[in-house]
């Protein structure tokens, strides 16, 4: 292997499954809370932790260069320009919103 | 981070490549969990629909597809100190995680369908089965291009594939680690 690949290191990656997979327990245990609302934002900041752990562990992005995650940040940005540009065509506005 | 240690110039091609591919699938599946989120937030009678969904097989193959992340990085540290028995193992457990989880998807896929709810059953199940079935296809796609590396590497050829592969395999991880609460958790 050349040594130019060599320069990230290893983090614990079974650490980084176990913490995966009690996140996903969390997860499902926050399905059954009474407030739907804070179950959704719990259960979808549970999800993005988990997305950073993979990426920054199993992808190794945190030894990367900040262009490598600027590049992965643009892909995100297109989509969150997609959801917001739409946004106003598809979901009615309140009436007393858009006045 | 650490990144500002290591200069742009020793990214390896490949990887740089591979990460090009990567910011390209976010924003196909990006757009198309964002056409779902906006319809979601339309029709909040959908809950009721993604009632039908299994939560307990989808959680199955979210351990399933964590699972075969790890062995899949594992095969890429293995890559790296040329131990080519534990690259061929963790290659091959790899695979077979990504078989696994097409297995209880055919399932999950048939048990909905004899229930009536087709691609063509409302917009919750064309969604359903579009964001799904794309994502079993990057799985397909992952499995092919993991067992084409593990045909060289056993022999201790191109073994810096073994990461490129991990990162797609990473990904498709990363897509699901999405989808399951979207489809399955949110009711």
């Amino acid at each position: 292997m050349n040594q130019e690949h060599d320069y990230h290191g290893h983090p614990n990656y079974v650490l980084t499954w176990a913490g995966l997979v009690a996140l996903l327990v969390v997860s499902l245990a926050a399905a059954s809370m009474g407030h739907k609302g804070l179950a959704l934002l719990v259960i979808f900041g549970i999800a993005a932790i988990k997305a950073g752990m993979v990426v920054a562990n199993f992808m190794h992005l945190r030894y990367e260069p900040r262009l490598m995650l600027g590049i992965v940040i643009f892909g995100l940005f297109v989509g969150l320009a997609f959801f917001l540009g739409v946004y106003p065509d598809i979901v009615p506005i309140p009436a007393v919103l858009a006045r | 981070m650490t990144s500002q240690t290591v200069p742009f110039d020793r990214v390896p091609a490949g990887r740089l490549a591979m990460w090009w591919v990567i910011a390209s699938e976010v924003v196909i599946f990006g757009g198309l969990i964002a056409a779902y989120l906006l319809d979601r937030i339309r029709h909040p009678e959908w809950a009721a629909l993604a009632q039908h969904t299994s939560t307990p097989l989808g959680a199955l193959n979210t351990m399933v597809l964590l699972s075969s992340s790890l062995s899949a990085v594992l095969a890429h540290q293995a890559a790296q100190r040329h131990d080519l028995a534990k690259v061929t193992r963790y290659l091959s457990l790899t695979i077979l995680g990504g078989a696994t989880f097409l297995v209880v998807k055919a399932f999950e896929y048939s048990n909905e369908i004899h229930h009536g709810f087709t691609p063509v059953s409302g917009l919750f199940w064309s969604f359903y089965y579009l964001m799904t079935g794309l994502h079993a296809t990057h799985v397909v796609i992952g499995m092919i291009a993991l067992f084409i590396v593990l045909l060289g590497a056993r022999k201790g050829l191109h073994l810096h594939r073994v990461e490129m592969a991990g990162l797609y395999w990473h990904f498709v991880d990363l897509v699901w680690i999405f989808l399951f609460p979207l489809l399955y958790v949110a009711k």
